[in-house]
């Protein structure tokens, strides 16, 4: 009498193994069927060849990277582009990942460091060349600014800091932010940030468009230079990079030291800030500060629900607890279950 | 040197009631402490408390270009800014009355050649030169030279405005006289009470999906926190 060999029936059953297991138990027992593996490949990028119309979104991409704010124009491009229309991105330079990000041409003007006069010029030809149906800019620091050029450039109004938009209807605040402007949305269209959610749809097949030629004018501004700034003279709701000290920590001036050497802005827990052993103006949390940061160090900070309030909208987070159930070691992307007190001398150390 | 601080007719966010707009009052401080300025104040449009308010922080002049309602203020702004010949057009990064899309620096900027610098925080001339401070997100700053005569705008992080005194408020000298009107803009659509609208959330990533790293020696952990904070700062 033969003895069932489950194994074997299952490994007889297998059809593919990447990218991921299969089985056809309809033959069971039966001889295996011989298939070609199925390589899965990610959805075919959309291909435009001939758009109706164009919607430009000129984004400021920093390094050649989308930035949150650029992804959420390049979105609301898409959102008033709809299926038949095509986006154009326009960027100073060169772009990683526009068709992702939802863009069907892409021109980079070819503009290095910070002149905004020339940026200006450049993209007033390319939209007047190309003719889109409508310009969405951010409205960041440069971005708003870039806008307020190309409008002037071309005489033209703009609807600024959009909070709302969609194919028929723009709303804007005016009047001090006590009334809103309604609109069919106009030519040029600034976008406030987090209104409109990024494109998230199957990736779209990018087109190059060589950026316009034009005269290289002697602008005005003769210099600009980024300044260094001390990280602790920053208000701690606009710092970048904040490293918090709380219960675990008792070597203050270390703590400082350390912020220092890290170029991090210092804030502080609730607990330390009672304990009167740092200002209370650099408490986080609900009823301290609530930060805008994208870095957030907590060392020795367990994460009171008042404290997570306070760091809700940062992105990385790096906690030292000696608790590994803390509830800030579940928030965290890098968590590490130590003495934040010996990591803070370490961490001096390699400085 | 000549400087013109460019003023609008601001309302109170909360009861509507008229009242400067703070970084045109930021603009006044800050046009007084260069040496040697002679600051004006210049608004085109109907007399208004909130303009004439400017006196009682410092400033002594102000020029009224009187418009109807309404109508276009460039015309009128560009004739008595040629007519002044200022070195320096200081204006607040967002003026109030108009549409609030601080947009009207940057056309008299452009009718008029002259460079524009935005969100300025310190300001500094030397000769044919202005040096500027610029404040950027994030607490960065940005120094820019641009040759004069300039329009530079001001951020709300500039130094405070001047305290209110009601003696410079009741000393002030109102210079009025009828503005060239240009043609009304286009309208812009239907005004309604504001509504605020939901933002969008940040995109975190879900609790417990970090790495953790258990019980490491101290030199390790901190040699992760700063592979860590080196890929952050790479990322943006």
């Amino acid at each position: 009498m033969n003895r069932r060999d489950p194994r074997a029936e299952r490994a007889a059953m297998i059809v593919a193994v990447t990218p991921r297991l299969r089985l056809d138990r309809t033959h069971r027992g039966g001889a295996r069927t011989v298939q070609a593996a199925v390589t899965e490949t990610g959805p075919a990028p959309i291909r435009l060849t001939d758009p109706a119309f164009l919607i430009a979104a000129v984004v400021e991409a920093p390094g050649g990277a989308l930035t949150r704010h650029d992804r959420q124009v390049i979105g609301a491009a898409r959102l008033l582009a709809g299926n038949a229309g095509g986006v154009l991105l326009i960027a100073p330079g060169a772009v990683e990942a526009a068709g992702a990000a939802g863009a069907d041409r892409f021109m980079a003007l070819g503009v290095t460091g910070y002149d905004p006069a020339c940026l200006a010029r450049r993209v007033a030809r390319a939209i007047t060349d190309h003719a889109p149906r409508h310009v969405l800019f951010p409205e960041t620091a440069d971005g708003g600014d870039l806008a307020r050029r190309v409008a002037a450039l071309c005489g033209c109004d703009l609807f600024a800091g959009a909070e709302s938009l969609t194919t028929h209807q723009a709303v804007r605040p005016t009047g001090a932010g006590r009334q809103e402007i309604r609109a069919a949305p106009p030519w040029l269209i600034s976008l406030a940030p987090d209104r409109i959610a990024p494109y998230r749809g199957r990736p779209h097949e990018v087109e190059s468009l060589p950026p316009p030629e034009i005269e290289p004018v002697s602008g005005a501004t003769m210099a600009a230079e980024p300044l260094a700034v001390d990280a602790a003279t920053i208000p701690l709701d606009q710092a970048p990079l904040v490293i918090a000290a709380g219960n675990g920590v008792t070597d203050f001036a270390g703590f400082l030291d350390l912020a220092r050497a890290l170029g991090a802005t210092p804030g502080a827990s609730r607990v330390v800030c009672d304990a009167g052993a740092l200002p209370r103006a650099m408490q986080v949390g609900a009823s301290g500060t609530v930060l805008n940061a994208e870095c957030y160090i907590a060392l020795g900070i367990s994460g009171a629900p008042q404290h997570l309030q306070g760091i809700g909208t940062v992105e990385h987070i790096v906690a030292i607890n000696t608790d590994l159930h803390a509830a800030i070691i579940a928030r965290a992307g890098l968590a590490i279950i130590a003495d934040a007190q010996a990591v803070m001398a370490a961490l001096r150390r390699m400085l | 040197m000549n400087i013109v601080v460019l003023l609008s007719a601001g309302r109170d966010p909360h009861s509507g009631q008229p009242r400067p707009v703070g970084v045109e009052l930021q603009a006044i401080a800050l046009a007084r402490s260069l040496p040697g300025a002679i600051v004006t104040g210049l608004h085109a449009g109907m007399t208004d408390a909130a303009v004439c308010d400017a006196f009682g922080h410092g400033l002594s002049d102000i020029t009224i270009l009187t418009l109807d309602p309404g109508s276009d203020p460039l015309p009128a702004l560009i004739a008595e800014l040629r007519h002044i010949g200022p070195a320096l057009i200081l204006a607040g990064r967002r003026g109030q009355g108009g549409t609030d899309s601080g947009l009207l620096p940057y056309r008299i900027a452009h009718a008029c050649s002259w460079p524009i610098v935005a969100d300025a925080t310190a300001i500094t001339c030397d000769g044919g030169t202005c040096h500027v401070i610029q404040s950027l997100p994030r607490g960065a700053r940005r120094r820019i030279t641009v040759s004069l005569p300039a329009m530079v705008t001001i951020h709300e992080a500039a130094p405070p405005a001047l305290p209110f005194a009601y003696r410079g408020r009741k000393a002030g000298r109102l210079h009025e006289h009828a503005g060239m009107a240009g043609p009304p803009p286009d309208p812009a659509g239907e005004i309604r009470p504001y509504r605020p609208r939901p933002k969008l959330i940040g995109e975190i990533a879900p609790a417990g999906t970090g790495v953790v790293l258990s019980s490491p020696t101290p030199d390790d952990a901190a040699a992760a926190v700063l592979a860590y904070i080196e890929r952050f700062r790479t990322l943006s």
